[in-house]
């Protein structure tokens, strides 16, 4: 879910590096969590299956977690509550699969080699979750995940040096709430009010509609070494960033239409560093996030009623991120310097700001064994950095389109068509990033999938990206032959959880 | 080194700590969860299955709305809908889902959990709550190339398919669907629905490999049918009705009571 976030957010994500040792100790701890999870009977993420006795299919629309039905929303927004106590509220989840880029000969960006291991098997990330209800009002869901070399990127490691192929476990996509729900008279104009309050690490990751940046399709990406299929390609500050922040805030839904939140963002520091867990700033592969006070998030959104199997969502959402640059830069071809994502934040040099605008919607069609969705979302991102710390312009926009269609048919068989554009200003940052010789972002890709789920909790998919647009040219984009196509990546792999 | 020793023990404590202790914090009342003991903060809107405590009639507000309605009236032709049902039948059916000896599809997916831990008490109170509430009402099907169908649903309805071996629905449904007892309220009701356990009545016999709620790796094959005893009649009854029979009476029923 963008759990994945490590892989898409290496730069700004924060980890702690693993030694063998330890990685052998995590597993027995592993191994010791599934034995317990494999002899309780029917107790149900599997969590939350556990806690409600109910299949994935009745909260993941088509059974194609992360996307949620009305139900699985309501559970969301009702913090977790919903069900029985766990003994062990405990689940465990595994992505890894083979995954190759098209031409991995020349280096696309950075002119370093883009994928350690291209077309063999990798492990992308394995987590464990924890939480679920926890008292009659309080719930959770709280994800740790150890990723696979998700600190570091090839092409970093060939430039500055860092560490190559580092593993590291951190604090994943948390949400902690407390939420209450008022069933009143029906006849009355509000008659039902669900509230509530959420401790959160990642802008967006509240959010209930699969539209939304944190939880949109698709879904999961390799890891970043293996090329530039997300990570290389330039995101929004708020589709971009994955968990690390520190955030609170709360939201109402009123007669399950009319859907308001806002959240204030600050560093993971002091008592709240736990939200931004494995960040260490004496590594830098992965140093901690710093921002600059309390960075607001606000989301409004407009759910339709059911209409039989028909279901609809129109939203906006906005937030403004004050950021601190990282202390680790690197050259422009056009002789400034910009930050690069790795290395202590340098908090003396003022910040990099971000005022991201959107819009979004989902359309759903839900009726076994059918299940149609379909998502956009659009964001306007407009980046101020006066002190060019970031970027080579003191001013860049950097605008974002995406569409997705999905049918499941069965809970079983499923296929999906994603499109992704962004567009934005040109700069000399993305020539040296993404290796675009006119310095623009634009990239434009399609994102073809099938699965299959053998079982509930184990899915096989083939995803294929197909950039027809790379930083800003379909021919010859870096200056030195190389094509949009050749960074098409392909992705088969393993998603499966207990 | 001593220092650079120090620091790895430091780091793989933290580390550990980091997963224990969200362990510890989420778990540490699993203790005291099982009834009769309640730990209930809020019990007029708890979303607790598994305390006696919890009434009826908040779990029926708090978690079945969710998909069946505030009042009942199912908006999904996946729910079926609920309102001013028999509260007899509503009884045995829970009482049936969770003895789990209904077991079509998609009553194991969604309602052997729901139903997995309520108290007869909470059974009698929720069932209290639908059948309380105004009657399903059906949808308007005007549509020109649906009326042949909706006119062999009809027929069905109130005479039966003799060649068949299909008895009259109203018969035990009663003229206007409305059922009695054990005997459930069928006009209005989502035709979906209804295909789906008319197909469930006919094929008695089906098996399905599968999974049932978080019960992950260990799928299992199931029996996939209404509860075989109380079901018997209606096995027997629409054992050779075809599909478009099926769909014909689904579809009249559905635009019963509008």
């Amino acid at each position: 879910m963008r759990t994945l976030s490590f892989s898409e957010t290496n730069a700004q994500f924060g980890a702690v590096a693993v030694s063998a040792k330890l990685k052998w100790l995590l597993l027995a701890a592993l191994s010791a969590i599934l034995f317990l999870l494999a002899t309780q009977q029917a107790n149900a993420l599997p969590l939350f299956a556990r806690q409600t006795g109910q299949n994935c299919l009745a909260c993941h629309a088509g059974g194609q977690y992360p996307e949620l039905t009305p139900y699985g929303r309501y559970f969301k927004l009702t913090g977790y509550t919903q069900g029985t106590r766990q003994d062990i509220p405990v689940a465990v989840s595994f992505v890894g699969g083979v995954a190759n880029i098209s031409d991995n000969s020349n280096g696309g960006y950075n002119n370093g080699t883009q994928a350690v291991n291209n077309g063999t098997w990798g492990n992308t990330q394995a987590s464990v979750y924890v939480g679920g209800k926890i008292l009659d009002n309080f719930g959770a869901f709280s994800q740790w995940t150890y990723c696979w070399q998700c600190a570091s990127s090839a092409n970093q490691v060939n430039t500055n040096n860092l560490t190559p192929n580092q593993g590291f476990f951190g604090a994943d996509n948390q949400d902690w709430r407390y939420a209450d729900h008022y069933v009143g008279d029906q006849a009355s104009t509000v008659n039902d009010v669900i509230w509530g309050v959420s401790l959160n690490n990642n802008p967006g990751v509240t959010d209930v509609w699969n539209s939304a940046s944190a939880w949109g399709y698709p879904y999961m990406s390799p890891m970043p070494s293996r090329g530039p299929m997300y990570n290389g390609t330039p995101t929004t500050f708020m589709e971009g960033y994955g968990p690390g922040l520190a955030g609170i805030g709360g939201y109402v839904f009123l007669n399950k239409n009319i859907y308001a939140e806002i959240d204030g963002y600050q560093s993971a520091t002091g008592a709240a560093s736990w939200l931004a867990y494995g960040s260490n700033n004496s590594n830098p592969n992965a140093p901690k996030m710093y921002v600059k006070g309390t960075n607001p998030y606000v989301r409004l959104a407009y759910q339709s009623d059911e209409h039989g199997a028909h279901n609809w969502m129109l939203g906006a959402f906005g937030m403004n991120s004050a950021v601190y640059p990282n202390s680790m830069t690197m050259l422009s071809p056009d002789g400034t310097t910009y930050n690069v994502g790795f290395g202590a934040p340098n908090m003396s040099m003022g910040t990099t700001q971000y005022q991201d605008r959107g819009i979004d919607g989902q359309y759903q069609y839900l009726s076994n064994p059918h299940a149609v969705t379909a998502q956009f979302r659009m964001v306007k991102e407009n980046i101020t950095d006066n002190n060019l710390l970031t970027y080579s312009n003191p001013t860049n926009n950097l605008n974002s389109f995406m569409a997705k269609v999905s049918y499941v048919y069965d809970a079983k068989y499923g296929a999906a068509l994603g499109y992704q554009n962004t567009s934005g200003s040109n700069d000399a940052t993305y020539t040296t990033t993404m290796g675009s010789i006119s310095g623009s972002p634009n990239t434009t890709a399609w994102i073809p999938s099938i699965w299959w789920q053998a079982l509930q909790n184990v899915r096989l998919t083939y995803s294929y990206t197909a950039y027809t647009q790379y930083g800003g040219a379909n021919q010859n984009y870096d200056g030195n032959g190389r094509n949009a196509s050749a960074n098409n990546t392909s992705w088969l792999y393993l998603w499966m959880a207990m | 080194m001593k220092a650079k020793n120090m620091k790895n023990t430091l780091r793989k404590l933290s580390i550990l700590a980091a997963v224990t202790v969200p362990l510890v914090f989420s778990g540490c009342t699993w203790f005291n969860d099982k009834p009769p003991v309640s730990t209930l903060e809020n019990p007029t809107r708890s979303r607790t299955l598994g305390d006696y405590e919890v009434n009826g009639k908040v779990l029926a507000q708090q978690v079945c709305a969710t998909c069946h309605g505030i009042t009942g009236q199912s908006d999904s032709p996946m729910y079926p809908k609920l309102a001013g049902q028999q509260k007899d039948y509503i009884v045995v059916q829970l009482k049936d889902l969770r003895d789990q000896s209904r077991s079509d599809k998609y009553a194991i997916v969604y309602m052997w959990g729901m139903a997995r831990n309520l108290t007869d008490k909470q059974i009698d109170e929720l069932a209290d709550y639908f059948s309380a509430q105004t009657p399903m009402y059906g949808e308007a099907n005007h549509s020109t190339s649906a009326q042949a169908q909706l006119k062999r649903g009809e027929d069905i309805f109130n005479n039966g398919v003799p060649t068949a071996g299909v008895v009259a629905c109203n018969g035990c449904h009663g003229p206007e669907g409305a059922g009695m007892a054990e005997i459930p309220r069928i006009a209005g009701q989502h035709s979906d629905y209804i295909v789906k356990q008319l197909n469930a009545f006919q094929h008695p016999d089906d098996k399905a490999l599968m999974e049932m709620g978080g019960n992950t790796w260990a799928p299992k094959m199931y029996d996939l049918h209404r509860n075989l005893e109380r079901g018997a009649a209606m096995n027997a009854m629409v054992a050779n009705m075809s599909q478009e029979d099926v769909e014909a009476v689904a579809l009249y029923l559905n635009t019963m009571n509008r």
